[in-house]
């Protein structure tokens, strides 16, 4: 593992445990199923995966909220083992959510809403909150900041709402900050103002960021590395520009292709994406998990086995059975896969 | 060819508590036989309320509603309430609404649902009738006919979108509005729908009015697009035209502020926003974040017909007013 | 807040449910200033010590006139004449004199009674009364020997009856050729007083009761019922807003708190409300207060106690599972919120527009429980409510023997509180449920 890594995740899992009735068991919904990956400090991240890939758990885990089934998590070179060690990790994470909305309290004031964790955390004076709540409503461009204190979340428009929430996310000043959808539930217009605002906020202050999404067009000028997930594994990692010019996951390519720009040639022909819908988490294929829609897929291999991570190219890493023969990364290797004790 | 579905002047405000909400005030197109028509907005834009004023689906507050729908040389808006309900609204004009898939009924299989249609307008006379009907329509929209017997918490969300789909097609209407049917999809299931819907235009002929706040799920069905700004059709033009050089600066500004994953541009946020719906500047509603206002955009501007075929609401193309730059 | 009271101004129903909420209120302030709270209970519980120039059961003096000033008010008659004293010798003195009045009605009056006072060391004076009717005819009444303070009551001296050969009140009233209705004009009651003190002294009081009293009347014990009308204002609307702000605030905490933490905690509180909803509540709270005490804090105890854990926990408790999952709490979580600050500073603040119109709405409930109570019997033994005027009135027979007013004043004032109670607590469910309102 590099030295400089402010997270590395290894062969992390997170599973919930499916109950009929509220206690019989009937099995396991694998969310997150094996992930490996490194965050440097300041690197922006984008993991995407369409809904019901897991990556939504994998945010949970990643911000101390999901309690992880196995696997190893090192922050800033250390591991976290007990509850304290994640509990302190916890304040060092930031966690912008999808929907504006819901993630503001209706009844506060933004004041109030930036305060809390300041209070909570015991940032002692009220001089010192209130210099800190107008440095953080600057930071993410709603100015003046005096006007917006004593405002509620329902007086906001959408974009204003979801600065505020990443704005309550960075008060703490995080080394890391995970952002679950932060755009989707905005309006195509709107988007791009919180990307920018995020992505100041990354370069200035050297913010590290995880940005989940199902939607690949928006990585485009925010992230510098992109991780593909499908059904609660990485199936491919690189940088934007190598997995927008070259993807080499048959999954990746699918996304990409089936990602549609306003090119009014798209009306004329049928686009070719593969059929059929992602899998089952509680159930989930042999081997490759992809291996049912895959158009490349290899009988006899990629059902039987799950691929290994390799290395494509440097920094490029995909895990599919079609590059075997390419050195496998050190970071990963799929291992022990059956039920907890 | 005489257009299918010629709207003019439709207006439909709402009572609230705060004031009258002119949420569709002043729209015009048309949808040609057999053509896609993507109505294009933001949020806010009026263009859910567009899909309900064309089938009469209103609320109790409604505080006005005017102008002409024309279906098939018909005036829908002289039809008396019970006469749109049992000709017109599923039987000639139909909606997949919003979210789709959370509005089909719970506690209903999904055969029964889809079969409600013909029940309710005689179009079947015995329950096996009725099943023949409804498996061809899910094998048409391609679901396995056997899912008829299931319940709509077992099926998911993508299988949801094409059971709503199938629904609307059950009469075959000559017009389906569609109000945002992927958007909350996934992409790859997006692209599948996507390609559904192509295919049942090309194999129906049946004319969809596609409402959307996706540029590019618009490029995908649309052969003329609708751009709605404010309660109003801003710009209503073939797509081609709109897709590669739009007219209208809200348009040319909606481009500029997507994020486009392919094209080599930083987007340009569009700053600002709309104008309230309860009271409407007086002149033209895009004035105020307009990067080409000038005088005359204190008036409503005309609707003024460009070259190829494309009408815009704005200043810039009217041929009297001055052209100050 | 204040956007909410411009909202709710809107609807004409709270306006009037304000506007009577208002005036009870203003009762209330009214009732505890004019007659403080000691002054109140003595008055009450003293009973017809206290009110003896009170006629009994009179109806209220507004219902006198809407018959047209036939009823007959109370004329105290207290000086008269001046006294004619006269030395007989002996040390004994003769003092005489007449109290004179004019009866202007043709109803004869409920009662007669003379007020003595009497001032002496050893031997108490004798005084004999006689009555003068219009006419000039005299009527001699009793000869006795009044106490200090003493009361003779002249309608019910049996022997007064035997002699007359009728009831005192109709006979001095009336004349033989006229014997259904009373004869207006000038009476007077003669004392004749024999004093046997050199410093001895008597005065006398004539009461000629009449059936109407004061703003509400009066009741068996000749208590005014303006006292508890008014004092039971403050008392009811206090019983109603206590019992109400008690359970509620405890459901809402406990319903949050069970909602959060979810597991055991939650599963107890779930089984013992729905323990406390079979049990019966009227028929505990009569056990209480037969078994145990009546005062009104015992009671409000108890009612408070039984209204923590009903129906209103299920209700929260749904509400609580909801908002528990909101993204905001979940960022709660993540910035490192304790449990007890996201139960009281993120959730519970969530259930106030729903608390509100149901808390307002609860109100009336309790008021009626009160009276309830103690109609049966178990109301509190010593303050003035609502409850115990229509007991009082319920035990004496009140509706089958004419004195509807009796029953029909506090009723009136139970009912003009659950009104506007329910007003406000409708228009407050319209402000904040939107879903409710009709444009």
């Amino acid at each position: 593992m590099s030295g400089d890594a402010l997270l590395e995740v290894r062969d992390l899992a997170t599973w919930y445990e499916l109950r009929r009735w509220g206690f019989v068991h009937q099995g396991w919904v694998r969310a997150v199923d094996g992930v490996s990956l490194q965050l440097r400090d300041g690197e922006a991240v984008a993991v995407v995966g369409e809904s019901g890939c897991g990556k939504s758990t994998l945010a949970k885990t990643l911000l101390g909220l999901a309690r992880p089934l196995r696997g190893e998590v090192r922050f800033e070179g250390r591991p976290l083992v007990s509850r304290e060690d994640w509990r302190r990790y916890r304040r060092r994470v930031g966690y912008v959510q999808q929907d504006p909305y819901g993630a503001l309290p209706p009844f506060m004031t933004v004041r109030r809403i930036l305060e809390e964790p300041l209070v909570v955390n015991g940032v002692a004076s009220p001089a010192e909150r209130r210099a800190r709540v107008l440095e953080s409503l600057e930071a993410v461009q709603l100015v003046p900041p005096q006007e917006f204190l004593s405002r509620f979340p329902h007086m906001l428009s959408g974009g204003q709402q979801q600065r505020l929430v990443v704005a309550r996310a960075t008060i703490l000043r995080p080394r890391l900050l995970v952002a679950d959808e932060p755009v989707s539930m905005l309006d195509a217009s709107v988007r791009v103002e919180v990307l920018q605002v995020l992505r100041g906020l990354q370069q200035r202050n050297r913010l590290a960021v995880v940005y989940i999404t199902h939607d690949l067009s928006t990585v485009r000028h925010f992230c510098e590395r992109v991780l593909v997930m499908y059904a609660g594994k990485l199936v491919e990692q690189a940088a934007v520009e190598d997995l927008l010019r070259d993807p080499k996951h048959p999954y990746s390519q699918a996304l990409l292709s089936a990602i549609p720009d306003p090119d009014p040639e798209n009306a004329r022909r049928l686009r070719p994406v593969p059929a059929g819908e992602p899998p089952s988490l509680v159930r989930p294929p042999s081997g490759c998990r992809f291996h049912p829609r895959c158009p490349h897929a290899i009988p006899g291999v990629c059902d039987r086995q799950q691929p290994p991570d390799f290395e494509v190219r440097p920094g490029q890493v995909a895990a599919c059975w079609l590059y075997e023969g390419a050195p496998v990364a050190a970071a990963a290797s799929a291992r022990g896969e059956g039920e907890p004790s | 060819m005489e257009a299918l579905l010629r709207v003019e002047d439709l207006q439909l405000h709402f009572r609230t508590a705060a004031g009258t909400v002119r949420a569709v005030d002043g729209v015009h197109l048309e949808v040609g036989r057999g053509r896609t028509v993507a109505v294009l907005g933001e949020s806010g834009c009026g263009k859910t309320s567009l899909a309900r004023a064309l089938l009469r689906l209103l609320p109790r507050n409604v505080a006005h509603y005017s102008g002409r729908v024309v279906l098939d040389g018909q005036d829908l808006m002289a039809l008396s309430e019970e006469r749109f309900r049992q000709e017109v609204r599923w039987v000639r004009l139909s909606l997949v609404p919003q979210a789709a898939m959370n509005s089909l009924n719970p506690v209903l299989r999904v055969g029964d649902q889809v079969a409600e249609p013909l029940w309710l307008h005689g179009r079947v006379r015995s329950a096996a009738q009725a099943r023949a009907h409804v498996e061809e329509a899910l094998r048409r929209v391609g679901v396995p006919a056997e899912f008829a017997d299931r319940y709509p918490f077992e099926l998911s969300g993508g299988m949801r979108q094409r059971v709503a789909i199938a629904m609307a097609l059950i009469l075959r209407p000559s017009l389906v509005i569609l109000d945002e049917p992927t958007s909350a999809l996934d992409v790859l299931t997006q692209a599948n729908l996507l390609n559904l819907l192509k295919s049942l235009r090309w194999e129906l002929q049946t004319s969809f009015l596609l409402i959307t706040h996706d540029v590019a799920t618009a490029s995908e069905l649309a052969d003329d697009v609708a751009l709605m700004y404010a309660g109003q059709i801003v710009e209503f033009g073939p797509a081609d035209r709109f897709l590669r050089d739009p007219l209208h600066p809200y348009a040319r500004a909606l481009r500029a502020s997507v994020v486009s994953l392919r094209e080599d541009r930083t987007p340009q946020p569009l700053p600002g926003r709309p104008p309230s719906l309860l009271n409407p500047p007086p002149g033209c509603r895009f004035a105020d974040r307009c990067p080409s206002r000038f005088a005359p955009c204190e008036d409503p501007p005309p609707l003024v017909t460009a070259e190829g075929g494309s009408r815009v609401l704005c200043w810039l193309y009217a041929p009297e007013a001055p052209r100050v730059r | 807040m204040k956007g909410t009271l411009r909202e709710l101004l809107r609807y004409p129903s709270a306006v009037a449910g304000l506007c009577i909420l208002a005036v009870l209120v203003g009762l209330s302030v009214y009732a505890v200033v004019a007659v403080p709270y000691g002054e109140a209970i003595r008055l009450w519980s003293a009973g017809e010590a206290a009110w003896p120039r009170n006629p009994r059961f009179a109806r209220p003096e507004w219902l006198g006139w809407l018959a047209g000033g036939q009823l007959p008010r109370t004329l105290v008659v207290g000086a008269g004449t001046p006294a004619r004293e006269r030395d007989l010798g002996g040390g004994v003195r003769q003092v005489e004199w007449d109290l004179a009045f004019s009866y202007p009605y043709r109803r004869f009056p409920p009662e007669l009674a003379v007020f003595f006072q009497a001032d002496y060391r050893e031997q108490a004076p004798q005084v004999e009364l006689g009555w003068r009717k219009p006419d000039g005819t005299r009527t001699p009444l009793a000869v006795l020997s009044p106490r200090r303070q003493d009361i003779y009551r002249v309608s019910a001296d049996a022997e007064l009856r035997r002699a007359l050969g009728g009831a005192p009140e109709v006979v001095l009233f009336s004349s033989p050729d006229q014997p259904g209705q009373a004869i207006p004009g000038s009476y007077a009651l003669e004392v004749r007083a024999f004093l046997f003190e050199p410093g001895s002294a008597v005065r006398a009081e004539l009461v000629v009761y009449g059936e109407v009293h004061g703003l509400a009347g009066t009741d068996h014990l000749r208590r005014d019922l303006t006292l508890p009308l008014l004092w039971g204002t403050p008392i009811a609307l206090a019983f109603g807003l206590l019992a109400a702000v008690g359970s509620s605030l405890s459901t809402l905490c406990i319903a949050a708190v069970g909602a959060w933490y979810g597991g055991w905690v939650d599963g107890l509180i779930q089984r013992v409300t729905e323990v406390n909803l079979i049990l019966p509540g009227l028929p505990i709270l009569i056990m209480i207060g037969t078994l145990y005490s009546r005062s009104l804090w015992v009671i409000l105890s108890a009612v408070i106690l039984l209204g923590i854990f009903g129906g209103g926990i299920k209700t929260y408790r749904a509400l609580f599972l909801q908002v528990k999952e909101a993204p905001y709490v979940e960022a709660a979580r993540a910035y490192g919120a304790g449990n007890l600050r996201i139960v009281f500073f993120y959730l519970i603040p969530r259930a106030v527009p729903v608390l509100l119109p149901q808390f307002v709405t609860l109100i009336p409930g309790f008021v009626f429980l009160e009276a309830t109570l103690a109609l049966l019997g178990l109301g509190d033994p010593v303050l003035p409510t609502w409850g115990k005027v229509i007991e009082d009135a319920y035990r004496a027979g009140a509706l089958y023997v004419g004195h509807a007013y009796w029953v029909l004043e506090p009723a009136f004032l139970l009912m003009l509180s659950g009104l506007s109670f329910t007003l406000l607590g409708f228009a407050l469910d319209r402000v904040f449920n939107p879903r409710l309102r009709e444009l």
